[in-house]
């Protein structure tokens, strides 16, 4: 059964009703609207990025959904995505972030998880001045401020 | 466009792949990410006493609204109980007071008044290591806290005019630990008509008294907590038993909500076991690791719990059977944890010969004889040692046909423990140690080498690969596989090859490609 999503600059996309139900958001959705042909509105993502996400919901339409294991470790790993998802992330930054914000809004937790994995692994084994580089942020601290938070933090360091 | 990492839950999401020090590190970037990261990094705080990068005070108290696990080690130093914390959810307090600090009462007083700053919120209390910390006054600021739901003590001197209000302070809780402390308390005060559940709220107990606590102690807890859910008794393997008043509680279903039972120290009869079991309904977990688990406990277990049962552990010398091992993996569903001795691969597969009329007469036809599917596809954690069939030694034999099916066997057993292995997709720990050196167990060469490696492919959520004592022949291949394959892999321990030249290479070869894995995380 196919269902129409809109994006923010109104382009339309058919997808399997499987296919949209990746997103939690979208399940409620169509469980309060009933049985009808009207297409979903998603204000809050534009075209380019729900193209990359309906094809990571098509990709992984078959998966189990993720019942979250009361024993789950807390030490969570990053370093476990799958090759598929791996290559769907090789993005630039903005769209990364973006992915990220699209999966969150539209409660693809899967998805979120891949998205927040990435970024981890881009901050992992970095110096800060390498993070802003990664980041394309200014420094807004002066020397003294940031001596000060590193002396702060001292604590953290080899935990 | 990082500008999601603005968003509180996003940096939450984050921060969870990340160590202290990385978002330590993340703190240092921005203005706007150490206001985003602050509260992740604060959270649950360590305060390394006496140490030169310890937290000051003055850290403490900037991220005090953060703080929500708070945590004392080392040296006590009373300059950094700090009066902001007020956000509190638990408090562990496991350092100790330095040689030149003589003051309990001091310390146990800045103690109770940080209980008393977070008594709405607290939750979670833990006092250990330091004998003299105890007082009065800790126990009534710990008993005014209206959510306390868990308190662990542990090698504590509590003064028998404290005994009372260290109870009321246990009363209400749902968890209870009481390691190595002494504590006495009456089974039935003399004033009470009738005795009420003196621990009500009591689902989880722990206790590894004191070697002078009577057992009166530990039955007050337990005759008094109706709604206890687990039980965890150790002891020394020197201290009696109280078994007839155990037997007692048992038989007379006194604790009718227990699920898991867990007493490593004591061995405890197959009878017991049983008596245990019938007392349980729908139990998970089952830790009887120096206890004789026989025909009666396992009738027990599998007419009542097959459904239900999580954890099994027993380690006991052909307790359970191997029969009884295929059994449990082949009905418990809901397994994730196992351990014991052995399984034989003939419980596996075997093949047989069997009587049937033909045409001319009797004939023997053979069959293959195969153990039911693991149904555990949970399983999470499994140590048992595959005794496979031996053939090693064929050479030996002089007879062609028995040799033959001798091979035979052999085979069909490697295949069809790897394919059962391998359907246990959920599995972070095998542990297949051998008890005999050099015993026959999986070969765990890969298939172009004439294993059965590759099957394993699907284990993706290996950590921990314990092999030693079997007689292995594996070569860097075999690691450079598991290390691509396994990617959460971090442990592995075993005997690579008989030859301790070659395994002591190998050992180094793993550690260094694992060392150079671990860089890039």
């Amino acid at each position: 059964m196919p269902v129409t999503l809109v994006s923010l600059d109104n382009e339309n996309y058919v997808v399997d009703k499987e296919v949209a139900e990746r997103s939690i958001l979208i399940k409620n959705m169509l469980e309060d609207v009933g049985e009808t042909d009207s297409p979903i509105p998603l204000p809050n993502v534009t075209s380019t990025v729900l193209k990359k996400v309906i094809e990571y919901c098509e990709h992984h339409r078959n998966d189990p959904i993720q019942v979250p294991d009361e024993t789950d470790d807390p030490r969570k790993r990053s370093n476990d995505i799958e090759e598929w998802d791996m290559k769907f992330m090789q993005v630039d930054q903005e769209m990364l972030f973006e992915i990220i914000l699209a999966a969150n809004y539209l409660d693809i937790k899967p998805l979120l998880d891949v998205g927040c994995k990435t970024v981890a692994n881009i901050i992992k084994g970095k110096t800060p001045e390498e993070i802003r580089k990664a980041f394309n942020i200014v420094n807004d601290f002066t020397p003294e401020e940031e001596a000060q938070i590193r002396k702060e933090n001292e604590w953290a360091e080899d935990r | 466009m990082s500008s999601a990492l603005e968003l509180p839950e996003i940096a939450a999401h984050v921060g969870l792949y990340l160590s202290r020090r990385q978002l330590a590190t993340l703190m240092q970037v921005c203005k706007t990410w150490n206001y985003s990261f602050a509260p992740l990094l604060y959270r649950a705080c360590t305060i390394y006493g006496n140490q030169s990068k310890s937290l000051s005070l003055d850290t403490i108290n900037k991220y005090a609204s953060s703080i929500r696990d708070l945590s004392y080690e080392g040296c006590l130093d009373p300059s950094v109980f700090s009066p902001e914390c007020s956000q509190l959810v638990s408090l562990t307090i496991s350092g100790r007071l330095g040689r030149k600090t003589d003051r309990p009462l001091e310390i146990s007083t800045l103690i109770s008044q940080v209980i008393r700053n977070n008594s709405n919120n607290l939750k979670t209390f833990s006092l250990q290591n330091e004998p003299t910390l105890s007082s009065r006054g800790l126990w009534v600021a710990l008993a005014d806290c209206p959510n306390m739901s868990h308190i662990e003590v542990e090698n504590l001197i509590i003064l028998p005019e404290d005994m009372d209000v260290f109870w009321k302070a246990c009363s209400m809780v749902e968890t209870l630990s009481i390691v190595s402390t002494m504590v006495t308390l009456e089974l039935n005060r003399p004033e009470e008509a009738t005795p009420s559940a003196r621990f009500p709220a009591l689902q989880r107990l722990k206790i590894a008294l004191s070697e002078d606590s009577t057992d009166e102690t530990h039955f007050a807890i337990l005759l008094n907590a109706p709604n206890l859910k687990s039980l965890d008794w150790r002891g020394k393997i020197t201290t009696l038993f109280p078994i007839d008043r155990y037997r007692r509680m048992m038989s007379q279903r006194l604790l009718p909500k227990l699920q898991r039972l867990r007493m490593s120290s004591y061995q405890l009869s197959d009878q017991d076991i049983a008596l245990s079991l019938d007392a349980m309904t729908d139990a998970r977990e089952l830790n009887m690791r120096f206890s004789i688990f026989s025909d009666k406990a396992y009738q027990s277990l599998m007419s009542r719990h097959a459904t239900t049962i999580r954890v099994l552990i027993f380690n006991v010398a052909n307790f359970p059977t191997s029969a009884m091992v295929q059994s449990i993996l082949s009905s418990c569903f809901s397994l994730e944890i196992l351990e014991a001795r052995l399984i034989s691969g003939t419980d596996l597969v075997r093949i047989g010969q069997v009587e049937q009329d033909g045409a001319n007469g009797p004939e023997t036809t053979e069959n293959i004889f195969l153990g039911d599917d693991w149904v555990c596809l949970g399983l999470k954690s499994l140590t048992v040692n595959f005794e496979m069939t031996d053939n090693s030694n064929r050479e030996e034999l002089d007879d062609p046909i028995g040799v033959e099916r001798l091979e035979r066997q052999h085979k069909l057993e490697q295949v069809h423990v790897f394919r059962q292995l391998s359907r246990l997709t959920r599995l972070e720990k095998v542990n297949i140690r051998s008890m005999h050196k050099h015993s026959q167990s999986l070969d765990l060469r890969l298939e172009s080498r004439g294993g059965g490696l590759d099957k394993l492919a699907s284990l993706k959520r290996l950590e921990w690969f314990q092999f030693d004592w079997t007689a292995q022949e594996l070569s860097r291949e075999e690691i450079d596989w598991m290390l691509e394959h396994w990617p959460r892999l971090r442990i592995v321990i075993g005997t690579y090859h008989r030859d301790t030249e070659k395994d002591r290479g190998m050992q180094e070869y793993f550690g260094e490609r694992l060392r150079l894995r671990n860089i890039e995380y």
